[in-house]
């Protein structure tokens, strides 16, 4: 009998088990990844990279005095160049319609759906001789440095997709198609390893050089004015000042004065060798300071005060480390006032409770804290209490186990949602760049490297 | 000896269309867009008088096989339609290729599996996440499926498999005798399953999509810009036509599910042990009439029940003694001193069929009414 | 010393992705007893070994300079070429099998016997220039004896591996099955190293 009933159970398993695998299948695929780790093959995704840079530098509309246009239509940060990156060349890659090539590929800080006027150029240094000035007529006003002649250049010519490749002499050589992710905000070339360019395959160091302006049919790149209009952009020091607005600038010293200044030569671009290792971004969370000894002291004292708000009190409690009594106190609180803002203290603070707990009362305690995060948004709070509410859920979906509750990508989520809420409140930019930074720690909790680096980058330009 | 009914009461019916209503409801519901409500009644209401009818007459096969091969018909208006509103095209462009996001099929499975386990590396140029069509969403479904219906999935739940199951009973009579016991047929499947998956490890890339694909031409296939290309193209229409259409009308047997399909052949493989469904044979009843293996088209009965068995239910249907059943476990009546209501209704067949019925109706739910809503507007 | 042992052991299981689909069908498609299916093994490890052999004379009598002259694309050109070879054997050695007793299958079977197939298929990947083998080669620089040795201790390193194939025999049970799944795999696998691997890439080379 038991081992009929076993059967009966092992075919009414296999009946659950047909929806289940179509449930679990969509919904818990970051798990699943978290698993098994697998990646598609490099050979897909246009090789393994071997440098990639960052630019933190912003475009020079930002950190310098240049302005885009003033139409709305010219949105911030279309030409900012946030991250190049440079892949491994590829001999007969499947699928591929050109079997060898040579990957690139340019994020941006922002892909807006009106990215035409875009005009971005890549240098390239890989052989003798070459040349240090920019294709003429159509230049944008730079020269190259004499130890890094470029020999070949990709201009990446958004409004027909389309990448045309230039010769040291300013001919135009081949035309290759431009591809775009738009979802990971970046431009990708596929350089054909046919004639010169077949040389890279001995593992030479190259060189790179990175541009961004406005295009304009008859420069290519749009001259700069004095003041910007609607439709051309402005903060030129003069006729000669370049007429790019970002460039890959990998240290700290010559963007602006390169970009807007007024310099009375016409200055020299940076190259960036093709094969540094890959810059650590590891330790993005030490960006963010603890409280220093005076304001843990200035929190004492204000401790002391009688006249204190309920509210504040409780806060300073809570900074202080002082969880018991700052429980304690909340709880109290609570009965009286219906702050939901109280219920997402005592959620943090139950949720801490769960520290030193035996297992199954940890978990409990985690549960009751996500019920209270959820009760204090239930109550419909004020935006800016609101981004504190999900400030505090993320803190705690970043610290509990995640095989455990799989609440990192949520958190990611709440930290950005906060983010969202508090940029347009104004709130101090060091404070917004904490929150991308502690949600790209929880998107690198939940192993998924792309967002982590994106949600990094976005942390990055913000200044 | 004269074979006793299959066929089921109304309330028996009832209580099993009851359990297949609740997976009907949450995915079917869900499945639907804005302004495919009506459709998915439509398709939902379908689906519950095919159910109802195999139940009721306790014919598996016949109603199975109008519900595969209806599926087999909807996967493609939409999928073509969702591609061409995405990409413009029925071709693969290259920006789809360079940015991982081609669909991931079933199919290529056993190919990825080896790179899959040794380097963690997926030879598909396919999203990982996050998407209906994504890697890991397809690897969860086929390890589900794998479980409970072994290779129950080629006769139920895959939406490629109707276009020869339908073709193979276009034809009354065979005209091209295709021996089921001849050696090459046997091992044929088997050999085209290592030769797709050792093929595919030295150069990396799934050779079955490259070249040997049928299914390319009802979904996506690359532009014929190169010798290369082209002859794939040559090779894809004839591969089609040859081994989905012309052939099975000829032999009445699915020659490409049955043959030469890679994942087919592993589910053979890995699916009939695992699963714990089997079409088994009382020796004691059987007359040795033939039918059986005279009809069975995938190639799945000879001296034996062979581990290639779908599963479909032809020969259950067809066997004048009722020789042959779905067993679970190898028990043909789970509680057999059991009032016969329940006896009957706790059959084995009847698990299977609600639980692989399932399996098809949620794979097919949303692009069945999606290409249901196109064909509608289209008339 | 030691390091192209090391080197052999550590790459082995890569190797196996690129002699695997050779070896497999090969000796599943001739089944035999311990005793045969060593005798086979070693005869396809000895044209493996001449091969290995070879390549480290000649890399060691080059050195480096052999190696900076076969730019990628030319390797690239190179392996179409082994590609074809094999594919040629595996084609004539599928056809073999073939019940046909006149025509070209009774010239594959004078041309291609199981013993000359197995000597010289293990020569063809040995000959293959596979990322293990070129990982090998840049590491050869020391004139043509101490190329040859080292190349020695690779193939010792890297056939370990292949050891894995004695085990065939053990199956005899489904011996007809294997067998039959082995010719027929070696045909299909012929066909596809020679025209899908071969002939169909050739148009590359104006590129």
């Amino acid at each position: 009998m038991i081992k009929r009933l076993f059967i009966l159970i092992l075919g009414l398993v296999s009946m659950v088990t047909v929806p289940m695998g179509f449930y679990m299948s969509r919904r818990y695929e970051t798990f699943f990844h978290r698993a098994l780790g697998l990646q598609v093959d490099p050979n897909y995704s246009g090789g393994t990279v071997i440098a990639q840079y960052y630019d933190d530098f912003r475009d020079d509309a930002g950190a310098g005095s240049l302005e885009y246009p003033l139409h709305q239509y010219y949105e911030e940060g279309t030409l900012d160049l946030l991250k190049y990156t440079v892949y491994q060349p590829l001999l007969d890659a499947p699928w591929s319609e050109e079997p060898h090539f040579w990957q690139l590929s340019v994020t941006m800080a922002h892909f807006s759906e009106h990215r035409d006027d875009l005009i971005l150029r890549i240098y390239l240094d890989f052989m003798e001789g070459g040349s240090t000035s920019s294709p003429a007529p159509r230049q944008e006003l730079v020269r190259f440095d004499q130890q890094h002649p470029w020999d070949l250049m990709a201009e990446i010519y958004a409004p027909r997709g389309q990448v045309y490749l230039y010769d040291s002499t300013g001919k135009v050589v081949d035309k290759i198609p431009l591809y775009e992710n738009t979802e990971e905000q970046r431009y990708i070339i596929r350089l054909p390893l046919k004639g010169d360019l077949e040389q890279i395959l001995d593992g030479r160091i190259t060189y790179h050089a990175v541009i961004t302006g406005f295009y304009d049919e008859i420069s290519a790149f749009q001259p700069l004015r004095r003041e910007a209009s609607l439709r051309n952009s402005g903060g030129a020091a003069d006729g000669r000042t370049p007429r790019i607005f970002d460039m890959l600038c990998i240290e700290d010293n010559s963007q602006q004065d390169i970009l807007s200044a007024a310099n009375p030569e016409i200055p020299f671009i940076p190259v960036i060798p093709g094969q540094i290792a890959q810059p650590s971004n590891s330790t993005y969370l030490e960006e963010i300071p603890g409280p220093t000894q005076q304001e843990i002291q200035a929190w004492e004292n204000s401790l002391q005060k009688d006249d204190l708000d309920p509210m504040e009190r409780g806060d300073l409690l809570f900074k202080l480390g002082r969880n018991v009594e700052a429980l304690e106190y909340f709880t109290q609180l609570r009965k009286e006032d219906d702050n939901p803002l109280i219920l997402a203290y005592l959620g943090t603070l139950t949720a801490q409770q769960a520290a030193d707990k035996p297992v199954l009362e940890a978990v409990a305690l985690v549960n009751k804290s996500f019920e209270l995060f959820q009760e204090a948004l239930a109550g419909n709070p004020p935006p800016r209490d609101r981004a504190y509410i999900l400030i505090h859920r993320g803190h705690v979906s970043r610290h509990v186990p995640n095989s455990v509750f799989n609440k990192a990508v949520p958190g990611a989520q709440d930290f950005l949602g906060a983010a969202e809420i508090l940029e347009p409140l104004g709130q101090d930019k060091s404070f917004i760049k904490e929150l991308y930074l502690y949600a790209a720690h929880c998107y690198e909790i939940a192993e998924m490297e792309d967002l982590k680096e994106l949600t990094l980058l976005k942390a990055k330009v913000i200044k | 000896m004269k074979k006793t009914s299959s066929a089921l009461s109304i309330p028996q019916v009832l209580i099993l269309l009851a359990i297949y209503i609740l997976p009907l409801m949450f995915f079917g519901i869900n499945a639907a867009g804005s302004g495919e409500l009506p459709y998915a009644l439509i398709y939902g209401l379908y689906l519950l008088t095919l159910l109802f009818l195999m139940f009721k007459t306790g014919k598996i096969s016949k109603y199975r096989r109008i519900f595969f091969v209806s599926m087999a018909l909807l996967f493609f208006p939409a999928f073509i339609h969702d591609l061409i509103i995405e990409r413009g095209t029925m071709l693969i462009p290259q920006s789809t290729v360079v940015n991982n996001e081609n669909p991931f099929c079933h199919i290529v499975i056993p190919i990825t599996m080896i790179p899959m386990i040794l380097k963690k590396m997926v030879i598909f140029p396919g999203r990982l996440m996050g998407h209906y069509t994504s890697i890991y969403s397809m690897l969860v479904i086929w390890v589900f499926m794998t479980i409970s219906l072994g290779r129950g999935w080629c006769s139920w739940v895959c939406f490629y498999g109707g276009w020869d199951d339908g073709c193979s009973r276009i034809s009354q009579k065979t005209k091209l005798h295709m021996d089921n016991r001849a050696p090459w047929i046997r091992n044929l499947p088997k050999a085209m399953l290592l030769f797709v998956v050792l093929g595919s490890l030295i150069t990396l890339t799934s050779i079955y999509c490259e070249w040997l694909c049928p299914f390319k031409l009802i979904t996506e296939f690359e532009s014929p810009t190169n010798l290369r290309n082209t002859v794939a193209l040559i090779l894809m229409i004839v591969l089609f036509f040859g081994t989905l259409i012309i052939l099975p009308i000829l032999s009445r047997r699915r020659v490409n599910c049955g043959l030469l399909c890679p994942f087919g052949a592993m589910q053979g493989l890995i699916g009939s042990k695992i699963a714990p469904f089997k079409v088994k044979m009382d020796k004691s009843l059987c007359i040795s009439c033939g039918q059986c293996e005279k009809h069975c088209p995938s190639f799945s009965m000879g001296k034996n029940i062979r581990s290639s068995c779908t599963l479909c239910g032809e020969c259950i249907d067809l066997c004048p003694t009722g020789a042959l059943d779905i067993h679970l476990r190898g028990k043909k009546r789970i509680f057999p001193k059991a009032p016969a209501f329940f006896k009957e209704l706790l059959q084995p067949r009847n698990l299977f069929i609600l639980a692989a019925f399932t399996g098809g109706t949620i794979i097919s739910y949303s692009f069945a009414i999606h290409s249901l809503k196109l064909l509608v507007n289209l008339f | 010393m030691l390091e192209p042992l090391l080197l052999g052991l550590s790459t082995g299981p890569s190797c196996m992705i690129f002699c695997g689909p050779v070896a497999l069908p090969l000796f599943m498609s001739d089944m035999k007893e311990h005793r045969g299916q060593g005798a086979a093994l070693l005869r396809f490890l000895t044209g493996r070994l001449i091969g290995y052999i070879l390549a480290g004379f000649i890399l060691g009598l080059t050195g480096q300079l052999l190696l900076n002259y076969l730019s990628p694309l030319v390797k690239d050109r190179f392996m179409l070429i082994s590609y074809m070879l094999v594919g040629l054997m595996m084609l004539l050695r599928g056809l073999a099998f073939l019940p046909k007793e006149k025509g070209l299958c009774q010239k594959a079977r004078k041309v291609m016997p199981q013993k000359r197939a197995e000597l010289f298929l293990g020569l063809a990947t040995g000959l293959n220039l596979c990322p293990p083998f070129l990982a090998m080669a840049t590491r050869v620089t020391q004139g043509p004896v101490k190329g040859m040795f080292s190349f020695f201790l690779f193939f010792i390193g890297t056939s370990i591996y292949l050891v894995v194939l004695m085990l065939l025999p053990f199956l005899k049970k489904h011996k007809e099955a294997l067998q039959g799944i082995g010719r027929i795999t070696m045909l299909m696998m012929g066909g596809y190293f020679f025209f899908f691997l071969g002939i169909l890439q050739l148009g590359r080379w104006q590129g």
